[in-house]
């Protein structure tokens, strides 16, 4: 053990650092298991087997699904779509959210009542739904999805970085700037969003997995991404009918997978958080 | 706030680019059918004029008309809407029930046994996916074991009164206790679903609290006083810690309300989620329009009666 990995074991808690490595390795293993699909994954994912929704063999450790599918490869090209879905759409309502937060936040006044306002409104609507009626309307593809989950995600990002904002833009150090004579954009810019930065490292890991549900969520409905492309949650959807005959084996591995990588971010964002926390950082969520 | 949302909704519905009648309809459809529905719906309409139209149609309850039964849309929800809010109040009741006192014993144990094994099931709770866990519990409990129904409202063999269209209300209104125990145990399993997924969180933010006011000062004089312990928890902390939770019933109630739409389809149930979804796969606009304005009405309703409620209970705020 390196005399650092030592130190920092001594700065934080102990379950601090458990979540967080607990985190970091679910993370990487999806990740890696995304990146490597097309190494690791036995079979083609859309490629038909010789038999139809058959139990677990030597063939095909995970059986294959109602079409004939096998269902291990798919779970594993299946981590693609709902991480690349996850990583645009939290993009987007980062960017959008935390830019419109600090300058918003910043400038104060009636934009941010004006502005404020319309985003609780659309803070206390369900997300999902509102992912839900977007996709509807744009159609099911996925850059659809992945800015259908973004936008109805914005209002979150948006409420903690104006907190942020709002808690820091009196201190001291900001006067000084604009007494130098800084102009706004540059205060945000170098000042208030560095200092908000920990917070939505922490929001993005946790929005990461909320992302994930929400495409599952579509999927299962139908209305996510579109067979054949490999999806856990589209590919629960075909699961479910034969799930109450005792086909569990065309669900269980999409659904746990989708389980492990919600948990594997929160814990990842958790563990972050309280890291920080423990540094003395800022609060996150 | 209503009106924001509603107007929200318009916009996203109507300005955004995109054809909803493409979208629905796929690309290989003529110009003059296009031209047709959107004359039917009333997109031909100039912007501002649309708008008049939706907001009246809004606050007269008039939705308009199913494409796919020709029946009235407020008809549609209102079979719809009584088994979304009646599935979603036993999972909030469930929530409570279950995310407080974990919680509670999970502040009281800080950092012990207990302690972890909460957080754990909560974090765990958060993260599963509804569908799934619903699947699961279907499977496990209802087919293997059959303890519970595991799809429907009610026993099809039993004919449940209709009043309100809440079977539960309605039951117990016609002394039909029959019918009321069937129906609970049919709501209980869903119910259960969700709560797994917002008791979590409710547990969180219950340890949370709690952890805060057991560091008070006035934790402290009540501890010196020679107060019991469970005098000091019961009314001096766990009143204090609990009341803050009222601020978040809104937000649990719409995550409930998203995930309602998937348990309904898991279980069967013809609620709002199952109206929602049918009716995009249907292509019936009006009816998706509709329950999305339902959806934001309700939730507005119950974030107001929230804030009432809780001027009420909290002495300290004021309007």
């Amino acid at each position: 053990m390196s005399g650092r990995f030592r130190k920092f074991l001594a700065q934080h808690q102990k379950s601090t650092v458990l979540t967080f490595f607990i985190g970091s390795l679910i993370v990487l293993t999806i990740i890696f298991m995304a990146v490597l699909a097309p190494i690791i994954s036995p079979y083609d994912p859309l490629e038909l087997g010789v038999r139809a929704f058959k139990p677990p063999d030597e063939k095909n450790p995970l059986g294959t699904d109602t079409v004939g599918r096998d269902v291990l490869s798919r779970t594993i090209w299946g981590s693609r779509a709902s991480l690349m879905v996850a990583f645009i759409s939290i993009l987007i309502s980062i960017t959008i959210g935390s830019l419109l937060g600090s300058m918003v936040g910043y400038v104060g006044g009636t934009l941010d009542r004006m502005i404020t306002s319309v985003v609780d409104a659309l803070y206390a609507f369900p997300t999902y739904i509102f992912a839900l009626m977007i996709v509807v309307i744009l159609g099911p593809q996925v850059l659809n999805i992945a800015m259908a989950v973004g936008v109805s995600f914005i209002p979150q990002y948006y409420r903690v970085v104006r907190s942020i904002v709002l808690s820091i833009k009196e201190r001291l150090f900001i006067e000084s700037e604009k007494a130098l004579g800084a102009s706004s954009l540059y205060i945000v810019r170098q000042h208030i969003l560095p200092y908000a930065i920990s917070s939505i490292i922490v929001l993005m890991s946790m929005g990461i997995a909320d992302s994930i549900l929400t495409v599952a969520g579509l999927g299962f409905l139908g209305i996510g991404i579109q067979p054949p492309t490999p999806e856990w949650g589209t590919d629960m959807r075909f699961g479910r009918d034969v799930f109450l005959i005792g086909g569990w084996w065309v669900s269980v591995a999409p659904g746990i997978m989708i389980f492990l990588s919600v948990m594997g971010f929160n814990l990842f964002g958790e563990g972050l958080n309280a890291l920080f926390q423990e540094r003395g950082g800022q609060y996150g969520a | 706030m209503m009106l924001i949302l509603l107007t929200l909704i318009f916009i996203t519905m109507r300005v955004i680019p995109g054809d909803p009648i493409k979208a629905m309809y796929g690309e290989k459809i003529t110009e003059e059918f296009v031209l047709n529905m959107r004359k039917q719906l009333g997109l031909d309409k100039p912007m501002y004029l649309q708008y008049v139209d939706f907001m009246n149609g809004v606050f007269t309850g008039n939705l308009g008309k199913s494409f796919w039964t020709n029946r009235a849309v407020l008809e549609h929800i209102s079979y719809a809407f009584p088994v979304t809010i009646e599935l979603t109040i036993a999972g909030m009741a469930l929530s409570i029930l279950i995310g407080i006192p974990l919680g509670v014993v999970s502040a009281l144990k800080k950092n012990k046994v207990p302690d972890y094994l909460i957080r754990v099931f909560s974090l765990a709770g958060f993260s599963m996916p509804v569908f799934f866990l619903g699947q699961i519990l279907q499977y496990e409990l209802g087919v293997q074991l059959q303890w519970f129904p595991i799809q429907g409202r009610y026993n099809p063999s039993l004919t449940p009164p209709l009043i309100t269209h809440f079977i539960t209300i309605d039951s117990l209104l016609t002394g039909n206790f029959n019918v009321f125990l069937d129906s609970l145990s049919h709501l209980l399993l869903p119910a259960l679903v969700l709560a797994s997924w917002i008791s979590a969180l409710i547990s969180r933010i219950s340890r949370a609290n709690m952890l805060e006011v057991l560091n008070e000062d006035y934790i402290l004089t009540a501890r010196a006083k020679g107060l019991r312990e469970i005098i000091v928890i019961s009314k001096h902390a766990f009143r204090n810690a609990i009341l803050p939770l009222f601020t978040i019933a809104g937000l649990c109630f719409a995550l409930l309300l998203g995930g309602a739409v998937l348990t309904e389809s898991v279980f069967s149930l013809e609620g709002m989620g199952k109206l929602l979804i049918d009716a995009v796969f249907r292509r019936d606009y009006p009816i998706i329009q509709g329950c999305v304005v339902v959806f934001a009405l309700s939730v507005v309703v119950i974030t107001t009666v929230v804030d009432i409620v809780y001027a009420f209970l909290d002495p300290r705020v004021k309007f």
